[in-house]
């Protein structure tokens, strides 16, 4: 028969044995006894307000946690576990403004009663997509400004008074800037992007009529999306706040170890975030090319969970390594390194097979190819068939595990794939047209799940039946930059738009949407699934946080 | 050039000035006059004269690049424009789908017609 594991201690092994008990029994009761926080939401129109985000912030932390009120106007904090403390209180309801109490002591002496009242800007709190759903005017009319709200929210462009003239110039003045600015670090290219005069004007003459041109009020009704409700509103949302205002997370990813690692868009460093207890730890890679615009896009693991980014203007690939915690920069040659290079993505996962990391090279729309060893870049040119004249820009590569890549045209509508072994391309176009495939992901059965940014559409093409799959996302105008399908087989993408991230079943074709406690450009976006539930993970890449995402059905 | 082994998938070495310069990613990158070639749409059908849905085309460039498309409903597939460096003779047609393989290629627009820009196949498929 088998003993039991504490038979044969010697009393002094069971004297210890009872402390670490007892000392387990007590963090168990902390646990169980963690203060928290519960209350209702309402206003003087609705009674109960189901979809208010509720967010709590203790004084001096820089970790906000934000639950949302149920059917019943409820809202309770129980998954957050918060401290005992002074917090700070802020909601989110189109259309409302928090009353008060705006700060409460956890744990309070009863549920607390939070009372809305109707919003004097209504403005303020539109996202890019109820901008877009407010304004008069053709779908074509209104497509090119998905590219405004990568630097800024249409807000900013709204309350211009400028006339179609005043609007072109200004129009002319944004092709100065590098893609990789914010509001709070603003870079120059080291030249202008070339662009077309009559789509321009064009544009500049509709943005003059649906701005304050005419007046101090905009002539059409400003239109809001529905606050969450049902499923929508079973979710906790963490936010950490990062030190500098100018930090612009793009990639947000976990390692092994739970560890939260972010490339910075506008500046040359690698940020990581200790999610346990908020700590913040940054990394600087030196000076690649000087005047030329900083930050980095695209970051990926290699196996050896070592660090990669896309230099983007600095030019190059970037590795960190993990364990040293030291950088090696494998430079583009000079005969590449012309003014408009541009690495925005890298692919290094697989780089174990054939010692190759795939890159993009966007200052000519085409593939680089690096050799580790020799430091070595070759080029591929995709989209070499293509009619000159005609948009095409790689974006998003995932890679199999034969480092077979396949890359995202985000200039125009097809995917295509690189076979490693002869370098071979073949290109296959999605099913709707113009739909500027974007960030992509592929998973355990090799199949890629990828953004149509254009189509408002997330999509999945199967590489064995050479066949693609797409599922429209329910809010217009969402703009979906990435996809990521968790264990579970919920398929997850975030917006630019829409300050909201889509859960959606690519079995049923049902999503839920979980709406952000603050307008929040999202870019690539990554499930932690090693947890349960799975943490959804992104960056506020103009509002320097990191924010993550917890499904609570 | 040393530094960089121009490697373009037609297997062909050639200078990286030799891409286009004006290709762009926006909604209102420069304008630019689409220079081109050949284009080719067609119909797949089965050994009846039936359209065939969903049946794979393959346009393959010589010495290139693949474009895979699949056809609609009343059989129809169509590739886009190549450029200008591809006439109607650097490219080949061809149609497969499950249980199905190719019986014939059908090429309905004359070949060596240099000013021909868009060529029309049919593509015949029967059981396997």
């Amino acid at each position: 028969m088998r003993e039991p594991a504490y038979a044969g201690l010697a009393p002094l092994h069971a004297w210890r044995l009872f402390i670490l008990l007892y000392a387990a029994c007590n963090v168990v009761s902390a646990e169980s006894t963690a203060a928290t926080l519960t209350g209702r939401v309402s206003s003087a129109a609705e009674s109960s307000m189901e979809g208010v985000l509720v967010s709590a912030r203790k004084d001096g932390s820089n970790i906000t946690h934000t639950v949302v009120s149920d059917a019943r106007g409820r809202f309770d904090f129980a998954a957050a576990k918060l401290d005992a403390g002074r917090y700070s209180l802020q909601i989110r309801a189109v259309g409302y403004d928090l009353d008060g109490p705006s700060a409460v002591d956890i744990p309070p002496p009863a549920p607390i009663q939070l009372k809305l009242r109707q919003t004097s800007d209504l403005a303020a709190q539109l996202t890019n997509a109820e901008w877009f759903m407010s304004m008069p005017g053709s779908a074509e009319q209104k497509r090119p400004l998905i590219e405004c709200v990568s630097c800024h929210t249409f807000e900013k462009i709204a309350r211009t008074k400028h006339d179609a003239a005043a609007m072109y110039e200004v129009l002319q003045r944004m092709t100065t800037y590098a893609i990789n600015t914010s509001l709070v670090r603003v870079q120059k290219r080291a030249i202008a992007r070339k662009f077309n005069e009559p789509a321009f004007r064009q544009l500049a003459s509709y943005l003059a009529t649906v701005n304050l041109n005419k007046g101090a009020r905009w002539t059409y009704q400003l239109k809001t999306l529905p606050r969450p409700r049902g499923k929508a509103t079973r979710v906790l949302i963490t936010e950490y706040d990062l030190p500098r205002k100018t930090i612009a997370p793009h990639d947000v990813l976990t390692d092994a170890n739970g560890i939260v690692w972010y490339s910075n868009f506008v500046e040359n460093t690698l940020g990581r975030l200790d999610p346990r207890t908020g700590a913040h730890t940054e990394f600087t890679y030196p000076t690649i090319k000087a005047g030329a615009p900083t930050g980095s896009l695209a970051m990926d693991p290699d196996r050896d969970g070592n660090w990669w980014l896309a230099a983007m203007f600095q030019t190059g690939l970037v590795k960190f390594d993990i364990k040293t915690e030291k950088f090696q920069v494998f430079h583009l040659p000079a005969d590449l390194n012309n003014s408009e290079a541009q690495q925005s993505m890298v692919m290094p996962r697989q780089s174990h097979v054939d010692g190759k990391v795939w890159a993009t090279e966007i200052g000519r729309q085409v593939i680089l190819r690096l050799d580790i060893a020799s430091g070595k870049y070759e080029l591929i040119d995709p989209f070499k068939y293509m009619p000159e004249g005609s948009n095409h820009s790689p974006y998003g590569l995932v890679a199999d595990d034969r480092n077979n890549l396949f890359l995202m045209d985000f200039g125009d509508e097809v995917i295509g794939t690189i076979d490693a072994k002869t370098l071979k391309t073949t290109i296959y176009p999605t099913p709707t047209p113009r739909s500027r495939p974007r960030r992509a992901m592929m998973d355990q059965k090799r199949r890629v799940w990828f953004a149509e940014y254009a189509a408002n559409k997330v999509a999945m093409f199967d590489p064995v039946k050479e066949s693609f799959r797409e599922w429209a996302v329910q809010t217009p105008y969402s703009y979906p930059y990435d996809v990521f399908l968790d264990r579970n087989n919920d398929l997850w993408a975030g917006s630019m738009s829409t300050d909201r991230v889509l859960r959606l079943n690519p079995d049923t074709g049902t999503s839920v949407e979980y709406l952000l406690p603050r307008q929040t450009n999202v870019r690539r976006v990554f499930v932690d699934d090693s947890v349960k539930p799975v943490n959804f993970w992104i960056g506020s890449n103009h509002g320097a946080s990191i924010i993550k995402v917890t499904p609570l059905d | 050039m040393d530094a960089i082994k121009a490697v373009m998938t037609g297997l062909v070495a050639i200078s990286i000035f030799a891409i286009p310069a004006a290709r762009a990613a926006g909604e209102m990158g420069e304008a630019g006059a689409k220079d081109e070639g050949a284009h080719f749409f067609g119909f797949v059908k089965d050994a009846n004269g039936k359209p065939v849905d969903q049946a794979k085309v393959t346009a393959e460039i010589k010495n290139g690049i693949k474009y895979v498309t699949h056809t609609t409903k009343n059989g129809l597939y169509k590739f886009g424009g190549f450029n200008k460096s591809v006439t109607a003779d650097d490219v080949t047609i061809s149609c497969s789908k499950d249980k199905f393989r190719q019986a014939r290629i059908i090429r309905k627009t004359p070949a060596k017609a240099k000013a021909v820009k868009s060529v029309e196949t049919e593509c015949r498929l029967q059981p396997e």
